[in-house]
């Protein structure tokens, strides 16, 4: 399989994982090490006094995952670039998926606030993975401003219903000069293997894998799906009948009576 | 000598003047968390040689898990 390379760095794993909606650390350090993600997301939040002092990093940090925060509950470009300073001083990276949904109920990015910040953040140094729309020129734009990555959504954060935005997936990866994360809304391995061999470059999972029955066999389930989707793609998956009529793959004649 | 600040919004009575003080002071990891002072992130090098003054606004974030 190929190596996936982004912003110079080598990646041996094609699955992302966020780290959100875990019932314990404990679970989550076991799905993160079954899946065998070297990428994890994470957010940050004021702190509150009193708060626990169990470190979340301490769960997570090993040398071969990079960290990913993310900008989470920011409205707008200028609130994006405050959090993502907090974040490189927090996590110790100048890696950020930048996330910019200012609606609660849809959490959909804003794109014209997320494109704002892309080129900010990109002026000031950071390593910027736009979660974005699965618009084909927003991601131009966004890699035209410097993204190391786009992230476009298959369908609304958390929702699990796969590739909804499929058709304009499609467009961006074959528009696409930067690796094509698919981000939000996988709910499924099936949903994984479809966007990698679709030649989509990685997926990026939380929630199915969080929320699942036994997280850490989900974890497995999601490593496979987008390693045996990758190899598809890479081994060139055969055309697709454009009309319903049998393309034999046996020879008909010639067996019972000659 | 107490003082009035603000931390993440809240009026809060310390007795620290520097920001590695106050972490101490208000039980804070050192590590995993990062300090604004008037909404400007304050690099951890320049921590020691940052003056906490009469309400000052402090907003103090840490790592938490999310997708």
């Amino acid at each position: 399989m190929d190596k996936l390379v982004i912003a110079g760095k080598e990646f041996n794993s094609r699955l992302f994982m966020g780290t959100g909606k875990f019932s314990s650390y404990g679970l989550m350090k076991e799905a993160i090490e079954a899946s065998g993600t070297e990428m994890v997301t994470l957010a940050m939040k004021r702190v509150e006094l009193g708060d626990s002092n169990d470190e979340l990093l301490s769960h997570i940090a090993a040398p071969d995952i990079q960290l990913l925060p993310n900008t989470s509950g920011v409205r707008d470009a200028e609130e994006a670039v405050f959090a993502a300073q907090m974040a490189r001083e927090a996590f110790g990276t100048n890696w950020l998926k930048l996330e910019i949904h200012p609606d609660p109920r849809y959490l959909l990015p804003d794109s014209v606030e997320t494109l704002k910040a892309t080129e900010k953040l990109v002026k000031m140094g950071f390593v910027v993975l736009p979660y974005c729309q699965a618009d084909p020129t927003l991601c131009k734009h966004l890699e035209e401003a410097g993204a190391a990555t786009v992230m476009p959504l298959g369908s609304p954060i958390g929702t699990n219903k796969g590739l909804l935005t499929k058709d304009f997936l499609q467009i961006i990866i074959e528009q696409a000069n930067v690796p094509v994360v698919v981000d939000a809304g996988i709910g499924a391995p099936s949903h994984a293997a479809q966007a990698m061999e679709m030649g989509a470059a990685a997926c990026l999972v939380n929630t199915a894998i969080a929320v699942a029955g036994n997280p850490v066999e989900m974890a497995i389930a999601f490593k496979e799906a987008v390693i045996a989707g990758r190899k598809a793609y890479e081994a060139g998956l055969g055309s697709t009948g454009a009309n319903l009529t049998a393309q034999a793959s046996s020879p008909l004649t010639g067996f019972l009576n000659n | 000598m107490h003082m009035k600040i603000i931390v993440n919004n809240k009026e809060t009575e310390v007795s620290a003047t520097t920001i590695p003080e106050l972490v101490t002071e208000l039980g804070m990891p050192e590590k995993g968390i990062a300090v604004a002072l008037s909404r400007q992130m304050v690099p951890r090098e320049k921590w020691n040689s940052t003056r906490l003054e009469e309400g000052a606004d402090i907003i103090i974030v840490k790592a938490v898990c999310g997708g």
